[in-house]
């Protein structure tokens, strides 16, 4: 056990008491979450500072509104429905399209409106809300899954995970969704986290649960070296993340849509730590490498991302 | 960040030496025992004087009491009477206490009562004493005492072996000693004749008269005698004359004095009642600390009234399970619902014993889960289907106590006291778990609360814990400092070192 331990610690990994109070606790003063929390204040933000994200079509907020659910949807053929303070991926709904009057879900799932609307009573009761908050819900454009990543995931959309120390991409990876985890491209539930070379945009080997794999468990595609599109983009947006929100430790989670491009999907103000796994390094000697050129003065977002491509080159 | 962790590590160093420093001064100076069992011999002498008033005439009546006995602490002293003035005053080496009436009538009965715990130490010395004034003897006692004394007198070194040579003489009772003591070789006749020989060879000695604490119940005065020797007063027994005072005899009364007194009545009769009472160490500790007027005692939980006292000895065990908390999530990583549910759970454990609480708990939580899914389909919203929940959870209370009730299973009515809201709230998690993240998780979480609530249960009821900071809460202070410097801990949790075991392989 010691000598995991240790070796840990020459691995530079970050650990989950480290990260709370030296990451957390240190750069993401609480009054600033809400910013984050709420993925629609998080969404208005970005559309303000010109950062592309899945446009909004409409919001739910009363019990009224669901009554007359199937009217509010009817303009709307794929949609997306989302808590808005929901976490995890969970008490998400993703419709792409209507059969026999019901409401297709991406796993082939026909729905009732009837569901739906329960589906919007729990939601706005505040049942996937940190904390049981009442919520509301966000019908947002649905991601059409870019062809790179077609082939290497499993009915759900894959993410881009970058983490960003003080507007400094520190490191990323791409969660593709699996059967296991059951279209959600959460790694706890048995997504594949692939690490990304930051200069390339370029993936590495990828993590299944906690074994290294390199195709996709439910396609056998291979996932080692694809070339992430729009890269220099996806860099841009995660770094202007930081003046978006003040925030100095952020996970910004990134879509690749067919049409649209990058997407910005949501952020985390705690970002979990299995980027390391998946990236295969601790993610410490980064964050230090990045704390130390931040002290030296602020820099333009091309600059930190221009840093960050030349100093976390694999 | 620094001065950040100079401040944090500042204040739990200060926190522990408040804490320590309190806990060690009330341990070792004001004798707050270190645990729960620990006793202290004591003893419970009542006094009672006897007697008939005289019709409508004030009465006044005294009796000697003791005064700082050596060996010996009063704890608690109570005088007990029907209408009569009390006071107590000193009369040379002796206390005594005078109660008043202004018209008495028929018997009377006057009590005086003591608790005396045996310490190591006597505080209390006899002063000098007076001058020494030599008996003028008839010439046949004279001789006598002349006959003693030169015969002890070669085989003495000092005042000491003098006096304890002359006991013995007069314990061998013949001529001379008969001639002074008659023939009633009582220990106060011997003493008597002894302090006229010591008398006479100008060395003062008096009568001391006491009681040997033992676990009789009706006690007689025994007479030993005190002999000043220039420097310090020596006890001797009047039988042996062995020099010292027994650990086991309180001294009552010195001097010749009558020891009780009574004007306006008659036919008094004086009587002394003797029984053990082993005393809570604690409790002793808390007399002594109203008897010093110390503060650090008077604010302490032992002044509060008896029912909040258990109240605190209870809320004062949180704080451990709190702690215990804090290492199983921050250095294992045990995962459970809610932060401090399994400190709750592991309060009801205290009532219910924990085979019998686990098993409880878990009946309640999987029925409470079989409703919750049921309720799931009603489409119920948050609030309405909680209420739902803890209504259900207090109906499987209800069955559960009725059922265990007829079945003659005791522990089973102690279902009342595992707090329901919180199994509430743990279904209610348990089943977004379950629904979301699956059985698996679900199910972790829910072992993982128990577990934490066994392990909090385990350190919370350790009885000598909970009497230590029960007795000592300024031990709180010293759990803070812990709480906060290992709050300081950055490193890896246990579970942690496994899900990164894959990075401790590579290169």
């Amino acid at each position: 056990m010691w000598h995991i331990y240790r070796r840990l610690r020459e691995q530079g990994i970050l650990s989950i008491n480290q990260r709370n109070s030296d990451y957390v606790l240190r750069y993401n003063q609480r009054k600033r979450y809400p910013l984050v929390d709420d993925k629609l204040q998080t969404k208005r933000l970005a559309v303000k500072a010109g950062i592309a994200v899945p446009q909004l079509y409409e919001t739910i907020e009363s019990e009224h509104q669901i009554k007359n659910i199937d009217e509010i949807l009817l303009p709307y053929k794929d949609f997306v429905i989302k808590p808005a303070h929901g976490a995890g991926g969970d008490g998400i709904i993703v419709v792409t399209d209507r059969v026999f009057g019901r409401y297709r879900q991406i796993n082939g799932k026909l729905t009732t409106s009837q569901e739906i609307s329960y589906h919007l009573s729990r939601l706005l009761s505040g049942a996937y809300s940190l904390g049981g908050h009442s919520d509301y819900a966000i019908i947002e454009h649905r991601v059409v899954v870019d062809p790179v990543f077609k082939e290497v995931s499993y009915e759900g959309i894959p993410d881009i995970r970058i983490i960003t120390l003080l507007g400094y991409p520190a490191m990323a990876m791409v969660r593709l969704p699996t059967r296991l985890s059951g279209g959600k491209a959460n790694l706890h539930q048995g997504a594949i986290g692939v690490g990304i070379n930051l200069a390339t945009g370029r993936t590495l080997g990828g993590v299944y649960h906690n074994d290294a794999i390199d195709y996709h468990p439910d396609t056998l595609n291979p996932i080692v070296d694809i070339e992430v599109p729009h890269w220099d983009k996806i860099m841009e947006i995660a770094a202007s993340c930081f003046e978006l929100t003040g925030l100095g430790y952020l996970g910004v989670d990134i879509v690749l849509d067919k049409d649209h491009g990058p997407l910005m999907l949501e952020l985390n103000a705690r970002p979990g730590l299995n980027i390391q796994i998946a990236n295969r390094e601790g993610g410490l000697k980064r964050y230090r490498t990045i704390e130390a050129r931040a002290a030296l003065g602020k820099e333009s977002v091309i600059d930190r991302v221009a840093f960050s491509k030349e100093q976390f080159a694999r | 960040m620094k001065s950040n962790k100079r401040h944090v590590y500042g204040l739990i160093i200060t926190l522990f030496l408040v804490g320590m420093g309190l806990f060690l001064y009330r341990h070792f100076i004001l004798d707050v025992p270190l645990t729960d069992t620990e006793t202290v011999n004591s003893w419970m002498v009542e006094a009672n004087l006897r007697f008939t008033a005289d019709h409508n005439i004030p009465v006044k009546a005294t009796f000697i009491i003791p005064y700082m006995p050596p060996y010996f602490a009063i704890l608690d002293e109570y005088f007990v009477s029907h209408n009569y003035g009390v006071t107590t005053n000193l009369n040379g080496n002796n206390r005594q206490t005078v109660w008043s009436l202004r018209r008495g009538n028929g018997a009377q009965s006057l009590y005086y009562r003591a608790i005396f715990r045996e310490t190591d130490s006597s505080e209390f010395a006899l002063g000098k004493p007076p001058a020494l004034k030599v008996q003028i003897l008839e010439e046949n006692q004279k001789s006598a005492v002349d006959t003693i004394t030169n015969k002890v007198r070669q085989s003495s070194a000092d005042i000491q072996t003098f006096a304890q040579g002359t006991i013995r003489e007069l314990n061998k009772q013949d001529g001379s000693a008969k001639l002074l003591i008659g023939s009633d070789f009582s220990d106060d006749n011997i003493i008597q004749a002894a302090i006229t020989i010591l008398n006479q060879a100008k060395i003062y000695a008096m009568p001391v008269k006491g009681i040997y604490l033992s676990q009789q119940n009706k006690s007689d005065f025994k007479s030993l005698m005190v002999v000043y020797n220039g420097k310090e007063w020596i006890y001797i027994n009047p039988r042996t004359g062995s020099a010292g005072l027994p650990k086991n005899f309180l001294i009552w009364q010195y001097g010749l004095n009558p020891l009780f007194e009574v004007i306006g009545g008659k036919k008094a009769i004086f009587s002394l009642t003797v029984s053990p009472t082993p005393i809570n160490a604690l409790s002793v500790a808390k007399a002594r600390g109203l008897q010093t007027d110390s503060e650090m005692l008077r604010f302490s939980l032992l002044q509060l009234p008896v029912n909040t006292q258990e109240t605190y000895k209870i809320l004062l065990t949180v704080p451990i399970g709190a702690f215990i908390i804090l290492l199983l999530r921050n250095f294992i990583g045990l995962k459970t619902f809610g932060t401090f549910m399994p400190v709750l759970i592991a309060l009801a454990f205290r009532e219910t014993h924990v085979l019998w609480g686990i098993t409880l708990f878990i009946i309640i939580v999987s029925f409470g889960l079989l409703a919750r899914f049921y309720l799931d389909q009603l489409r119920l919203l948050l609030v309405p289907r909680l209420a739902a929940i803890l209504t259900i959870v207090i109906l499987l209370m209800i069955f559960i106590s009725v059922v265990s009730q007829n079945l003659g299973l005791e522990s089973g009515l102690s279902v009342a006291l595992f707090p329901m809201v919180i199994l509430t709230m743990t279904i209610e998690r348990m089943c977004i778990t379950w629904d979301e993240r699956g059985a698996g998780e679900a199910i972790k979480s829910g072992v993982g609360s128990l577990i934490a609530a066994v392990i909090a249960f385990g350190a919370m009821n350790y009885k000598p814990m909970e009497y230590l900071f029960f007795a000592f809460p300024e031990l709180l202070l010293v759990l803070l400092a812990l709480i906060l410097w290992f709050g300081q801990y950055r490193g890896y949790r246990l579970f942690e070192l496994l899900r990164f075991k894959v990075m401790a392989g590579q290169k």
